[in-house]
């Protein structure tokens, strides 16, 4: 186990170097650079020479990059071209908010979505099932931008205003110190993964309970319960964790439509708008930071597939 | 110096001002017209209280450069007389008035040589006065390559202190038009030593904290030299969706939301709560033409454009009504505005022009910025005159790209409202500041120089009158409407103007607008 581990973390690693070589050379070919959206109509040639020069865009795409490298090797992810200062003091507090909503989610998301999905593999065929099954598949289908405007409408502005519609902060506050902002990214994302999840759980649990060791079981004579705790649901657990990884990840560097919307000061809205300044090395700590999410939410669903796969673990 | 006071606001308030007052009275009297009505005031703003406004767009990249354009709207907000000031000021009604100058006098009639009297008692955020040093560093900054408003004040040979308050510059050339050259508000005074980290001025508000891209909080001053801001704190939000914005707005998270697109007011109509600011303006989005090289060298291609696009189409597809129409002109509030120049759509006349310049068929790429809406109306409309404009739309990064200059027919660039002097020094004057048109026209460019030598106001209209014949005539922009600026903002705030020319009333008012009492 130990030794799947390394091996992990060195394709991880691998990828990582992949992708940030992949973004510098993208984020290059896109029309246009940070020096001439910064001046925008000033952008004679002089000036944008001169800020070129200045800001070290003027160097070949390999210079540059090795520059980066160097730099990230020795824990400096550069400076922001459009804010001038350090790239972690505009990506950290994003970092953070964004940790919160992934955290808040996966709190609230994870434990119903597994619920849910329990209780309907056990009620199969039952009216709690098809009821939950047909909401699922009904809110699957819907966009999260339209879930998030439906919240909206329905929780914000148009019918009730209890929530606010948009996480603004004060200057100096904190998305901890105002938690009501979460509540209705947290019920989008709730909502955007919950019939994936949740389907993904209660296929997985009805095929183990029709599985022949859960009828040796029945026909031994345990309980109900200990067949369903014990033997059905650490069985199918397995592709759920898979599932739940992908989704951790998902809404660490996929919730960019949900962060947008509600304008959440997320890693998702910061990318945006690095995107359309070609802020480059803002964008390439922000998709190496999704990418590292990823790399680790694999990693850590593998492993306790192994913990729970005696076959794997030997 | 002649007001700084809403005139309208400061009748309202007990203790007023008597010369603050009269001069007022005398502002509106020469201006014909009573800029500021009763709608928006309904109560008198009180002191104290935090004001969010909300604006669609980015803003806080850190240090500030009152002198640069960086798409940084923080820098708009502080530009507009809240925490810079210029020596002179664009008035409600499109005049220029004095400022931090106490007067802006040519020496001698060759309108190269001028002194600057500095107004006394104007301090700093930090304490110090604004003296001669610092307006000498100032303009010489203005001056720097890379600046937006450098060209409004041309080649200076010459700065001479001649005393802690007065200042002579001799210009290279002539100028007389000086008093409005300094009036742009990104030629704001600053100390001599400034630092754009920790930017500081003299307007009625000081810089507070900065959150990069997220907020950036401006505070009141209270040693201002004017009559000081009510609201203690503004607090300027960036909106990345102009949607959120809006839900923000109607949650209480805002107070006002500035600049919106007039597709959206629709959705407060009928709401008590809120409050629309609507004022016509001199502000447009010109679509350019080169006038360097084919095919649009040939003022038949450009006059045939202008004479069959469908102003009215703009007015009310693109902008819901809320604008008026132009005639390809800018500088629509200078008092030496030609406003009986008016161009009929001649969809006949037009064809006549491109089939004399034999240009019958021709495809043309049209690439816009902002405002791409205006060049659909466009390209539907010259089908009748048989040509085809194929409209491209890029973000402002590729927008800006190495073919920015190079691009033969383009649009979406913002132009303020101002004075006309102001615009043509960047568009087409001669060494024009951003020279996008090329424009070499020697009738055109020998009567702006003629005018700029031209001190006497009334010689001086008159050649300005030619000038915008020309422009008229042969001209290389199609402006079709003014946009009216639009704001939204909750019932609650008060002493907004009914009316500011600039197209920044809501910023430029926030030293007098507060909070019911």
């Amino acid at each position: 186990m130990w030794r799947h581990l390394l091996e992990r973390s060195i394709y991880g690693l691998l990828t990582l170097v992949l992708i940030s070589a992949l973004i510098f050379v993208a984020t290059n070919v896109l029309p246009g650079d940070a020096a001439r959206a910064i001046l925008g109509r000033s952008a004679t040639p002089e000036a944008v020479a001169a800020l070129q020069a200045q800001l070290g865009l003027d160097r070949p795409l390999v210079a540059q990059y090795a520059g980066w490298v160097a730099d990230i090797l020795h824990g400096n992810l550069g400076n922001s071209v459009v804010t001038k200062g350090p790239v972690w003091d505009l990506v950290g507090p994003r970092l953070t908010n964004s940790l919160v909503l992934l955290a808040s989610t996966s709190l609230i998301a994870l434990p119903l979505s597994f619920a849910v999905g329990i209780l309907m593999a056990v009620r199969q065929g039952k009216w709690f099932d098809n009821t939950a099954n047909g909401f699922l598949i009904g809110t699957a289908g819907i966009p999260e931008f339209v879930l998030a405007i439906v919240l909206i409408l329905l929780l914000s502005t148009q019918v009730l205003q209890l929530l606010p519609p948009t996480a603004v902060l004060r200057p100096g506050q904190t998305v901890l110190q105002n938690p009501q902002v979460l509540v209705l990214p947290v019920m989008t994302l709730t909502l955007a993964i919950m019939p994936y999840l949740s389907r993904l759980i209660r296929a997985s649990l009805i095929d183990a309970l029709a599985s022949e060791y859960v009828v040796t079981a029945r026909l031994k004579g345990l309980p109900p319960r200990v067949i369903l705790l014990r033997h059905a649901l650490r069985n199918s657990l397995v592709p759920s964790i898979q599932g739940a990884a992908l989704s951790l990840a998902y809404i660490l560097g996929g919730a960019v439509v949900v962060e947008y919307i509600f304008q959440y000061p997320g890693l998702g809205s910061a990318l945006q708008s690095a995107v359309s300044q070609r802020d480059l090395y803002v964008i390439q700590a922000i998709v190496l930071i999704f990418a590292f999410g990823y790399i680790v939410f694999n990693m850590i669903a593998d492993m306790l597939t192994i913990l729970m796969t005696p076959r794997l673990r030997s | 110096m002649t007001d700084k006071t809403d005139p309208a606001f400061g009748a309202a308030l007990p203790a007023i001002r008597r010369r603050t007052f009269l001069a007022g009275s005398l502002a509106l009297a020469a201006a014909g017209i009573v800029p500021f009505g009763g709608g928006a005031r309904a109560a008198a703003p009180a002191k104290g209280g935090k004001l969010t406004i909300g604006v669609h767009g980015q803003a806080g990249f850190g240090p500030l450069d009152p002198h640069r354009m960086a798409g940084d709207i923080a820098v708009d907000l502080a530009n507009q007389f809240n925490v810079f000031e210029s020596l002179t000021h664009q008035a409600n009604d499109g005049s220029v008035e004095m400022w931090l100058a106490e007067s802006v006098t040519p020496d001698d009639d060759t309108a190269a040589i001028w002194t600057i009297k500095i107004k006394k008692g104007v301090l700093f955020h930090d304490g110090r006065e604004l003296k001669a040093d610092d307006v000498i560093f100032s303009i010489k900054r203005i001056r720097e390559p890379g600046t937006i408003s450098g060209g409004h004040i041309g080649p200076v040979k010459a700065y001479e202190k001649v005393d802690d308050h007065t200042v002579r510059l001799i210009l290279e050339g002539p100028r007389s038009w000086l008093p409005t050259g300094l009036s742009d508000p990104y030629s704001g005074m600053v100390p001599a030593d400034f630092d754009p980290k920790k930017p500081i001025g003299t307007g009625p508000f000081q810089m507070g904290e900065i959150v990069p891209k997220e907020s950036v909080t401006i505070k009141r001053f209270d040693k201002y030299h004017g009559d000081h801001a009510l609201l203690d704190e503004v607090a300027l939000l960036p909106f990345e969706d102009s949607s959120a914005l809006l839900n923000a707005l109607q949650s209480g998270q805002v107070d006002i939301v500035n600049d919106v697109d007039a597709s959206l007011v629709g959705e407060i109509e009928g709401n008590e709560e809120f409050k629309l600011y609507n004022s016509p303006t001199g502000k447009f989005f010109p679509i350019q033409m080169r006038t360097d090289r084919a095919p649009f060298n040939d003022p038949r291609l450009r006059q045939a454009l202008r004479l069959v696009i469908v102003r009215e189409a703009v007015l009310n597809s693109v902008a819901n009504g809320y604008a008026t129409i132009a005639n390809d002109l800018y500088g629509r509030y200078d008092p030496d505005f030609d406003d009986k120049l008016s161009r009929t759509r001649d969809v006949e006349k037009a064809r006549a022009l491109v089939k004399e310049a034999g240009l019958e068929g021709t495809v043309l790429e049209l690439t816009m910025y902002h405002d791409v809406a205006t060049a659909l109306v466009l390209a539907e409309n010259v089908k009748e005159i048989g040509l085809t404009i194929n409209v491209k739309q890029l973000d402002g990064a590729a927008f800006y790209n190495e073919e920015y200059m190079e691009r033969s027919f383009f649009g979406g660039d913002y132009y303020p409202s101002g004075p006309f002097f102001l615009i043509s020094s960047l568009a087409d004057g001669p060494n024009a500041g951003l020279d996008q048109v090329k424009w070499r026209d020697k009738e055109y460019l020998d009567l702006w120089n003629e005018a700029s030598k031209t001190v006497d106001h009334e010689k001086r209209k008159a050649i300005t009158m030619k000038l915008q014949e020309i422009l008229f005539e042969r001209g290389a922009w199609i402006i079709p409407v003014y946009g009216n600026e639009l704001g939204i903002y909750r019932q609650t705030v008060v002493g907004l103007p009914e009316f500011d020319q600039s197209g920044a009333g809501i910023f430029r008012s926030l030293a007098r607008i507060g909070f019911a009492g």
